[in-house]
C-alpha cells in the first residue's frame, strides 16, 4: 500500500485549487512586450552603449538597497499586498518607458523597474513554499510546484518576446509599453484574488550574529566553498552580462524589429531547456563537464569574430544555454558543500557578489563598446567565459566536499533535532525498526526530549478535552462563488 | 525589535538568494526544509552538542486540568494554523476521526496528515509552553 503512495503522491484537494491565481497573476505579469526591443527603443531617443551600461550600471546598484526594506515589508506586512505593489512599479516603469524621449528619464524608468525587481524577488517562490507546507505538512513537492510556476513565467515570456517583436515591427517599439499596461494590472488584481499562506508570521527569528559569523567562516575558511561561490558570482554575473548586452550587437547589425522577438524568446527559452538538459546530462562525468565548460568561451569567442546575423543570434543562444546549466550546476555544489543551515547565507554571499562585481563590469564593458565597437567588448564576455570554464572544470578534478547534512537515517547523528520531527511517526508507530531503535535510545539518553514528548501527548490530551468545533472555512472558493452578487 | 530585524534579515536573505538577470530568473533556487521547530531552540554547529536543545523544555506544572487557561489558549493557538493543519488536527486529535475519513475528505495521504498533525501539534505546544511557563525558554 505504502509504495503505491510512495510512487504518486496524492494533489491534495486544496493545494491545486489555492495556486491557480497565483499562477494567472504570474503569467500575466511574464507578458512584458517591450522587454524584447527594449535595446532597440532605447538606441532610438538617444542611447549609446556607454549610456546603457549606466543604465545597467544604476539598475544593479539600486535592486540590492531596495531588497532590505522590501524583505522587511514582505516579513510584516502581506506577501500579496507586495506582489500588488510590484506590479504598480512594473505598471509606473513601463509607462514611464514608453512616454521617455531621453536617456535620463529612461534612466529613472529603469530605477523602477528595479523596485518591481526588488519586491518580486523571492516572493513568490517563498509564496508557494509556504502554500506547499500549508497543505501538505512537508516541502517534499515544492520542486514540482515551483516548477509549474515557473513554467508559467517562462511560457508568457517567450510568447511576450514574440507578440512584441511582431507588434514593434509591425507599429513601433514604443507601442509596446502602453500594450502592456492591461496585463499588468489584471495581475495585480489576481494577487488580491489569491489566499496568501500565514505560516511565516509565527516563524521564530534566527539566532543572528552567531549564524552570520559562521556564515561567513564557511565562505571564508574552505577553499573548495570559496572557488564554488566564485564560479555561480561569475555565472550570475555574465548571464546577466548576456541578456543586458546581447541585444546590442543586435543593434549594432542593424536587424529589424521583428527579429529581436525570436532572438529574445531563444535567450529566455534557454533557462528552462537548461533546467530540462541538467536533468538529462549526466554531470558528474568529466567529460561531459569538460565539454560544457568549453561551450561558453568558444560561444563567446565566435561572438567577437562574427558579423553574421544568424550567427550572433545562436552563439548568444549557446552561451545563454551553457550559463544556465552551469548556474544549475554551480548551485548544486554550493548545495552539497555547505551545510543546510548555512546554505541561504552563503547562497546570498553569492547574490551580493555577483551584484558587486557586475556594478563595474557593466560601466567598463559600455565604455569599451562605445569607444572601440560592441563586437570587440566581446572579448570581456570571453574572458569572463574563461574564468567560468577555469573554475567549472577545477571542481571536476578536485575531491567532492563531503555532503555535511544531517541525515536522521543514520542512528550516530540522531539528536533531539531529529527527534521533534519523527514524534508523530513515533506514536503512531510507523517508524521502520532502525529508527524507531535510534528513538528510543536518544530518548532514553536525553532528559529535554523526554519532557518534549511528554508536552506533546500533554497537548493531544488537552486537544481531546476542550470541546472544540471545527468552524466551517471562511473563504472556500467553493462556496464563494454563489455568493458573489451579480448585477 | 531585535527579533523582528532578525525575521526582516532572514527573510531578506532568502530573496537575494535567487540569481538573476534584469528580466529573467534562472532556476538554480531552493529552500532548506523548514523544520518542526525552531532551529534557534537547537545548538548549531559551533557549539558543544550540535542539533541538541540548547536549553531544555521547561517542564510543566499543570496541576489543574480544569483550568480555562488551557482550552482558551488551545482555542485561540488554533485560531491561527492554516486552513488545513486546522482540520486536520481537530479531526485526528480532537473528533478522533480516523486517517481513511480524513484522507478522503480532504485528499491528503496518512503521510501528509502526519507531516501536519506533527508540525500542527509542535505549534500548539509551544504555544501552551508560552502560557504555562511564561517565564522560561521555550
Amino acid at each position: 500500500m505504502s509504495t503505491t503512495v510512495a510512487a504518486s503522491p496524492a494533489v491534495p484537494r486544496t493545494l491545486a485549487r489555492r495556486l491557480v491565481p497565483l499562477q494567472v497573476a504570474v503569467g500575466l505579469q511574464g507578458l512584458i512586450l517591450w522587454v524584447p526591443v527594449e535595446k532597440l527603443f532605447m538606441t532610438q531617443i538617444g542611447f549609446t552603449p556607454r549610456t546603457v551600461g549606466i543604465m545597467a550600471a544604476a539598475y544593479a546598484g539600486v535592486v540590492p538597497l531596495l531588497e532590505v526594506p522590501s524583505g522587511i515589508l514582505a516579513d510584516r506586512w502581506s506577501r500579496n499586498q507586495i506582489m500588488v505593489c510590484a506590479s504598480v512599479a512594473l505598471l509606473a516603469s513601463s509607462l514611464l518607458g514608453g512616454l521617455s524621449t531621453n536617456v535620463p528619464t529612461y534612466i529613472a524608468a529603469a530605477m523602477i523597474l528595479g523596485v518591481y525587481f526588488a519586491l518580486n524577488s523571492g516572493t513568490i517562490d517563498s509564496i508557494v513554499y509556504d502554500v506547499v507546507l500549508e497543505e501538505t505538512g512537508s516541502s517534499d513537492q515544492y520542486e514540482v510546484w515551483i516548477g509549474r510556476v515557473r513554467m508559467v513565467e517562462s511560457g508568457a515570456f517567450v510568447a511576450s518576446a514574440l507578440a512584441g517583436g511582431v507588434l514593434a515591427g509591425w507599429t513601433s517599439p514604443r507601442l509596446t509599453y502602453f500594450v502592456s499596461l492591461p496585463f499588468v494590472a489584471i495581475a495585480a488584481a489576481a494577487f488580491l484574488r489569491f489566499d496568501e499562506p500565514r505560516l511565516h508570521r509565527g516563524a521564530e527569528p534566527v539566532a543572528l550574529r552567531r549564524h552570520v559569523a559562521l556564515t561567513y567562516r564557511t565562505m571564508i575558511r574552505e577553499p573548495g566553498v570559496r572557488q564554488v561561490m566564485l564560479l555561480a558570482a561569475l555565472v550570475g554575473l555574465l548571464s546577466q552580462a548576456v541578456f543586458e548586452f546581447g541585444p546590442l550587437w543586435l543593434v549594432a547589425l542593424a536587424a529589424p524589429a521583428a527579429l529581436f522577438g525570436p532572438y529574445w524568446a531563444g535567450l529566455v527559452s534557454t533557462l528552462g531547456a537548461g533546467g530540462y538538459l541538467t536533468s538529462k546530462l549526466n554531470l558528474d562525468r568529466r567529460a561531459a563537464v569538460s565539454l560544457l565548460a568549453l561551450a561558453a568561451p568558444a560561444a563567446a569567442l565566435a561572438l567577437t569574430q562574427t558579423r553574421a546575423l544568424a550567427a550572433v543570434i545562436a552563439t548568444q543562444v549557446v552561451l545563454a544555454l551553457s550559463l544556465a546549466i552551469i548556474s544549475i550546476r554551480a548551485g548544486k555544489l554550493l548545495h552539497d558543500g555547505v551545510p543546510s543551515n548555512l546554505r541561504a547565507g552563503v547562497s546570498s554571499g553569492v547574490g551580493s557578489l555577483s551584484w558587486m562585481l557586475f556594478l563595474p563590469f557593466s560601466l567598463v564593458f559600455g565604455w569599451f563598446a562605445r569607444a572601440h565597437g560592441v563586437q570587440r567588448a566581446g572579448w570581456f564576455l570571453t574572458a569572463a567565459a574563461l574564468l567560468i570554464a577555469l573554475l567549472l572544470i577545477a571542481s571536476v578534478f578536485r575531491r567532492h566536499p563531503k555532503p555535511v547534512a544531517a541525515s536522521a537515517a543514520q542512528p550516530d547523528d540522531f539528536a533531539c533535532k531529529e527527534l521533534v520531527e519523527l514524534v508523530t511517526d513515533y506514536l503512531d508507530g510507523v517508524l521502520p525498526p532502525e529508527l524507531k531503535n535510534a528513538f528510543q535510545a536518544h530518548l532514553a539518553s536525553c532528559d529535554g526530549c523526554v519532557e518534549y514528548v511528554r508536552q506533546i501527548g500533554l497537548t493531544i490530551r488537552a486537544l481531546k478535552e476542550a470541546d472544540l468545533h471545527l468552524a466551517p472555512r471562511p473563504q472556500a472558493p467553493a462556496s464563494r462563488e454563489p455568493d458573489r452578487p451579480h448585477r | 525589535m531585535k527579533g523582528w530585524l532578525a525575521r526582516a534579515v532572514a527573510n531578506t536573505r532568502l530573496r537575494a538568494e535567487e540569481p538573476r538577470t534584469r528580466f529573467a530568473r534562472q532556476p538554480a533556487r531552493w529552500f532548506a526544509p523548514t523544520p518542526t521547530v525552531p532551529a534557534s531552540r537547537f545548538q548549531d554547529a559551533g557549539e558543544p552538542f550540535p542539533r541538541h536543545w540548547r536549553r531544555f523544555p521547561e517542564p510543566w506544572a499543570i496541576a489543574d486540568p480544569a483550568d480555562p487557561d488551557v482550552p482558551e489558549t488551545l482555542a485561540a493557538a488554533i485560531a491561527e494554523l492554516p486552513a488545513t493543519w486546522r482540520e486536520v488536527i481537530i479531526a485526528r486529535d480532537a473528533d478522533d476521526s480516523d486517517t481513511v475519513e480524513v484522507g478522503e475528505r480532504l485528499g491528503l495521504t496518512p503521510r501528509q496528515q502526519r507531516a501536519i498533525l506533527n508540525r500542527a501539534r509542535a505549534r500548539l505546544r509551544e504555544r501552551l509552553a508560552r502560557r504555562l511557563t511564561p517565564d522560561a525558554d521555550r
